[in-house]
């Protein structure tokens, strides 16, 4: 039961093959029996869990048909969950129940699905390894020796290893994305204002956006058509109508114009990776499209840009962790300063202290015009840059991640190291476009992601183009042994 | 040494929207504490803001009321500080494009001259909650009702040159607000909030000295003596060799004293940017014209109305302009009664003796106006004379009802026949012969009492209704014989 | 060329986990330009000590490159965590300035780049403020959220007295 993704489920659940109770039971013995190894999980609902199967099984008793009721997933434990922690990875939130819902959550609850859990991520989002967890780090189903990705680690790693079909993320320099890439699964980071932020804990406002990962495409788009829709309690929320993006899964892709960035193929890149990205344009070429070389001129100044963007939001979204109303408070504080100064330095790992204090300085007095607003301006030529492209071309492609998954261990206490390996992510949060990462082959054994961006709101284009792509190829079925039974 | 003060005011109004600026809290004055508070207010992780439109509005109010450019593109901000009752650990305000920018207001002095004191602009902001600080075995209680409470923060040009001019500012905003129906201005609940940057300079020099801030004066009376103190202060430290330090200082009333905040630190880094949850706030010109549509007519036009139609005096009518229930009050009373020099003395003088002495807003007032437009109108056509209908108003104020009522119930209409009262006259110096002998024997300089003293007798004898004027007319006859 | 040394070293150095293999024994060299300045800053972050930094800097002929760095003293950090609210004790101190200098050599390569007549980009799509009608629509929840708070007593937060 626990090979089949969310949309066979889906099926058989409708075809009353099994009960969503009976798979919930199947799926949390996994868990338990499975997650020490791979960490991917910091709270299991278990009797949250089996409530909710039971109360779909009881819906569809009456009639109703959803495509995700009873459906199983978990949550990146940045979403409130109402009731449950929501620790954000952080010894910070360690005890903080959450007293409401994310329009997410209470969005795929209303449609019915199961959630399991709360999923291990880097603490407050900082990361693309998901070493920096309070919790522990969380390893990589295809060699328990090296990260997920980050910083939706937790994610990927219970999909990849069939602990649950799918799970939601977020992705805030390519959180989603990256760890989809060095896991075998799709992920997708929709335009930025698709999916409400309301009650997804903030990291870096106006780059962070809700999304999902899972095994492929048609999975995906289950959840995002549950999961986007306009919220009148976010400001940064769009008032768009959503696509019905299952329907346009089967388009077919004659005359999909793909660019390919000259900027990301410089002669370096590992050839492997460069083989296997332009094997898939192969592919995507004999299912009709057509490919020409673009420019995205600016493309390597996106990290600076945004080092310096998405901290400085960061610093000022994390001042609420004060020990006040919520949170951790250090041990009998010796007067205020005392308070918040423990609070935060004992609540905070090293990387959320390290982001807090280069975003503190790049807004400070004397930095803010050579530092925040300059990474603004950069900011814009990004986003020229895209229009530009997406005026000759409907999707971008290029891969999803410079090399394959590290070794745990091997980037500690080498920030910038981590940093560099958003490089082709990045851009497309500092632009708001969206991007989805598919499965495009192996490298010594370890997955490869391409990755294809498309102008706003064309999400829906992204996940025909991936699932016809799937189709055609069967890398996304691939499974990391030691996790098939 | 000739000194000058230079002053500029930052006043803060808590602006009268029902829900908060950035949640659908309620805003009202005196909930049990963190009843009216939200995840939002709270600063929940997860949380976002979401402006409220009627905020927007009275800001944009204010603006056109203040003649002011209105920023029709304008950006909130974060001010990123630590204190327990800033939730966020940043207060939403507005830095580089506030939603009003320079305007102007006009204000009446003491003497009667009128100086322009320009606005530099006024944003939108989130208020903070409160501390307090009595006893929790040592620890202080945050209250986080009034946290995201609308604030119009108005920041006026330095042109203020005396406390008196402070004083009269303040006034004249605090009266525009509660025109405008923006702000309630109760200092007391602190409602609106008053913060005065106070410096010297001598006589002719073009450069400001440098100023002290004087944080939270809540009271017109205080705002005078905070800034003379202050002034007073900074001109002895200049003398005795010293220099004013930029700081913020505090109105102690009890002491008459400002004094340094010592918690304060030197001048914080509020690491501004615009807040990345919101986004720019675009006010069409439709917005704009609907919002003009709404203004009432504003304290100066009314004054001057009245100046011109009623023929007031410009502090008669600075007086009854001062906030628009007495305005309208005075107004319903002119109608009714048709006489406006009348209905301002009885409004300035009886009405509002009676609403001091029993503490209450003219809106409570026991008289109505209708009712005292009535009363008038019986002093005009001589049905009561002034001093019968002192006694008609009190009735009036005891819920006796209209002044015809009362004046039929006790039977105080004036008498006005000739005949009646000659007739009285006539006895009343019949009683009083003695009187009139030493009346009719004595010269101009003494006759003037003695003619009060038959007036007296006179307005005894007729219970106070005879005509006053007639029994004067009459009484000069009968005595000069 | 000095610098594509320096890059086959870096790239050798930064090699991640292919599997043990570097990127030197590849048919490319990691030479690709937009990753080079990057790559200039692994080679400062993976190597600890400064001393040995400009040695081999000298000896690629990078001096005048690394002296370029966005520097930070140690008061500069001490005002920021203060700034922060963040207590670094003193080992935090050294280790944070280290590598906050890193950080911000990295962020001064957007000097390089011309944004003359570029507006910034706050928000990627642009769009403007939704505004709320004027109502009231939350209701007393104190119980339900004081639950979680460290410390309250009558309805009140609780911190260490605030002297004002």
């Amino acid at each position: 039961m626990h090979m089949l993704t969310l949309a066979e489920i889906s099926r058989a659940l409708s075809a009353k093959e099994f009960s969503a109770e009976e798979l919930t039971r199947v799926l949390l013995t996994r868990i338990a029996q499975v997650d020490p190894q791979l960490n991917s999980f910091i709270t299991v609902t278990e009797a949250q869990a089996i409530e909710q199967a039971k109360a779909a099984d009881q819906r569809r008793a009456q009639g109703e048909t959803g495509a995700l009721l009873g459906a199983p997933i978990a949550h990146k434990d940045l979403f409130c969950t109402q009731g449950v922690r929501t620790s954000c990875g952080s010894k910070m939130l360690d005890n903080f129940i959450a007293p409401y819902n994310a329009t997410v959550v209470q969005k795929l609850a209303d449609a019915g699905v199961v959630s399991l859990g709360k999923l291990n991520m880097d603490e407050f989002a900082m990361g693309s390894a998901n070493e920096s967890s309070h919790y522990g780090p969380v390893r990589n189903p295809w060699d328990t020796s090296r990260i997920p990705g980050g910083s939706s680690g937790g994610s990927a790693a219970a999909v990849a290893a069939r602990l649950v079909p799918a799970a939601t993320g977020t992705d805030t320099g390519g959180s989603i994305r990256q760890p989809a890439a060095l896991t075998n699964l799709t992920g997708l980071k929709p335009t930025y204002g698709r999916i409400s932020r309301w009650g997804m804990i903030a990291y870096a406002s106006s780059l962070d956006q809700g999304g999902m990962l899972a095994r492929n495409a048609e999975d995906c788009a289950l959840l995002l058509q549950a999961m986007a829709g306009f919220d009148p309690k976010d400001s940064t929320s769009v008032d768009q109508p959503v696509d019905d993006y299952l329907a346009s899964l089967e388009k077919p892709l004659a005359g999909l114009r793909i660019g390919l960035p000259k900027e990301y193929f410089g002669e370096g890149l590992d050839s492997r990776i460069a083989d296997l990205t332009l094997k898939a344009v192969e592919e995507l070429k004999k299912l009709g499209a057509t490919v020409k070389e673009i420019s995205l001129p600016n493309m390597q100044h996106a990290i600076p840009a945004y080092y310096v963007i998405a901290p400085a939001e960061a610093s000022s979204n994390l001042s609420r962790y004060d020990g006040v109303r919520f949170g951790y408070r250090c041990e009998d504080p010796a007067d205020l300063t005392d308070l918040y100064k423990r609070s935060r330095a004992e609540g905070f790992g090293d990387e959320v202290r390290r982001r807090i204090m280069v975003g503190t300085y790049a807004l400070s007095a004397g930095y803010y015009d050579a530092y925040y607003l300059k990474a603004q301006r950069i900011r814009r030529l990004i986003k020229n840059d895209f229009m530009a492209a997406f005026n000759e071309v409907d999707v971008i492609l290029g891969p999803t991640t410079p090399s394959v998954a590290w070794k745990l261990g091997e980037k500690n206490n080498d920030p910038v190291a981590e940093y560099l390996m958003d490089i082709y992510t990045i851009t497309a949060n500092l632009a708001g476009v969206p991007g989805l990462s598919m499965p495009a082959g192996f490298v010594d054994g370890l997955p490869v992601g391409v990755q294809l961006l498309a102008p706003y709101f064309q999400e829906g284009r992204l996940l025909n183009i991936a699932h016809q792509y799937q189709k055609a190829t069967d890398w996304h079925t691939k499974a990391p042994t030691g996790f098939l039974e | 040494m000739q000194w000058e003060t230079v002053i500029g005011l930052e006043i803060h109004a808590q602006l009268s929207t029902k829900s908060k600026i950035f949640s659908g809290s309620s805003t009202t004055f005196g909930a049990e504490p963190n009843t009216q508070a939200s995840l939002i207010d709270l600063g929940m992780p997860g949380v976002l803001p979401v402006v409220n439109q009627e905020a927007v509005r009275m800001a944009v109010k204010f603006g056109l009321a203040i003649d002011a450019h209105i920023g029709q593109r304008n950006v909130f901000a974060r001010k990123n500080y630590f204190y327990p009752d800033l939730p966020k650990g940043y207060q939403i305000s507005q830095m580089e494009l506030p939603i009003v920018g320079k305007g102007y207001l006009d204000i009446t002095l003491d003497d009667g001259t009128v100086k322009r004191i320009g606005i530099t602009r006024a944003h939108l902001e989130e208020d903070a909650g409160k501390s307090l600080h009595e006893d929790f075995h040592g620890m202080t209680g945050i209250d986080l009702n009034r946290a995201g409470t609308p604030l119009l923060e108005i920041v006026s040009e330095p042109d203020i040159r005396s406390a008196k001019e402070a004083v009269a500012y303040v006034k004249a905003i605090h009266a525009l607000v509660r025109y405008l129906g923006i702000c309630d201005g109760n200092m007391n609940e602190g409602s609106l909030r008053c913060d005065c940057n106070v410096s010297v300079r001598p006589k002719g020099q073009a450069e400001f000295g440098t100023r002290a801030e004087i944080k939270n004066v809540n009271s017109f009376r205080f705002i005078e003596k905070a800034i003379n103190y202050e002034v007073q202060r900074q001109i002895e430290l200049i003398e005795d060799g010293g220099k004013v330090i930029q700081e913020t200082r505090l109105y102690d009333p009890n002491k008459d004293q400002t004094r340094s905040m010592r918690s304060k630190e030197e001048a914080n880094d509020y690491r501004y940017f615009p807040d990345p949850d919101l986004l720019p706030v675009v006010i069409e010109d439709s917005f704009l014209e609907e919002t003009r549509g709404l203004l009432p007519e504003l304290p100066q036009q009314k004054r001057e109305r009245f100046e011109r139609d009623f023929g007031l005096s410009t502090y008669d009518a600075t007086v009854l302009s001062a906030s628009r229930e007495m305005a309208d009050y005075f107004e319903q009373v002119q109608h009714v009664s048709g006489d406006a020099k009348l209905a301002a003395n009885w409004v300035m003088g009886e009405l509002s003796s009676l609403l001091n002495k029993q503490d209450l807003d003219i809106v409570d007032s026991p008289v109505s106006a209708e009712h005292l437009g009535g009363m008038i109108l019986r002093i005009k056509d001589n049905t009561i004379s002034g001093k019968i209908a002192k006694m008609v108003f009190e009735a009036m104020a005891a819920g006796e009802g209209s002044a015809d009522e009362i004046i039929e119930k006790k039977g105080l209409k004036q008498v006005t026949d000739t005949g009646a009262i000659e007739s009285m006259l006539g006895e009343v110096l019949a009683a009083n012969a003695a009187q009139v002998e030493q009346y009719r024997a004595s010269d101009e300089a003494k006759r003037g009492k003695m003619f009060g003293f038959f007036v007296g007798q006179a307005m005894k004898a007729s219970k106070g209704k005879a005509n006053p004027q007639q029994v004067n007319e009459l009484l000069k006859k009968k005595l000069e014989g | 060329m000095a610098s594509d040394t320096l890059m086959k070293r870096v790239g050798k150095i930064a090699a991640d986990s292919n599997n043990g293999r570097d990127f030197g024994q590849g048919s490319d060299v990691l030479d690709c330009s937009f990753l080079w300045p990057f790559m200039a800053f692994l080679n400062a972050v993976l190597d600890r000590s400064r001393a040995v930094t400009r040695l081999s800097a000298l000896f690629y002929g990078q001096a005048d490159f690394l002296e370029n760095l966005m520097a930070l003293e140690r008061s500069d950090v001490e005002k920021i965590a203060h700034l922060a609210r963040l207590g670094l004790n003193e080992a935090d101190i050294e280790r944070t300035t280290g590598t906050l200098n890193d950080i911000l050599g990295l962020i001064d390569h957007m000097q390089a780049v011309n944004t003359d007549h570029v507006e910034p980009l706050a928000h990627p799509l642009e769009a403007v403020q939704r505004l709320r009608p004027d109502e009231v629509t939350e209701t007393n929840q104190r119980d339900a959220y004081q639950t979680i708070a460290p410390a309250v007593e009558n309805g009140l937060f609780l911190v260490p007295k605030v002297i004002e």
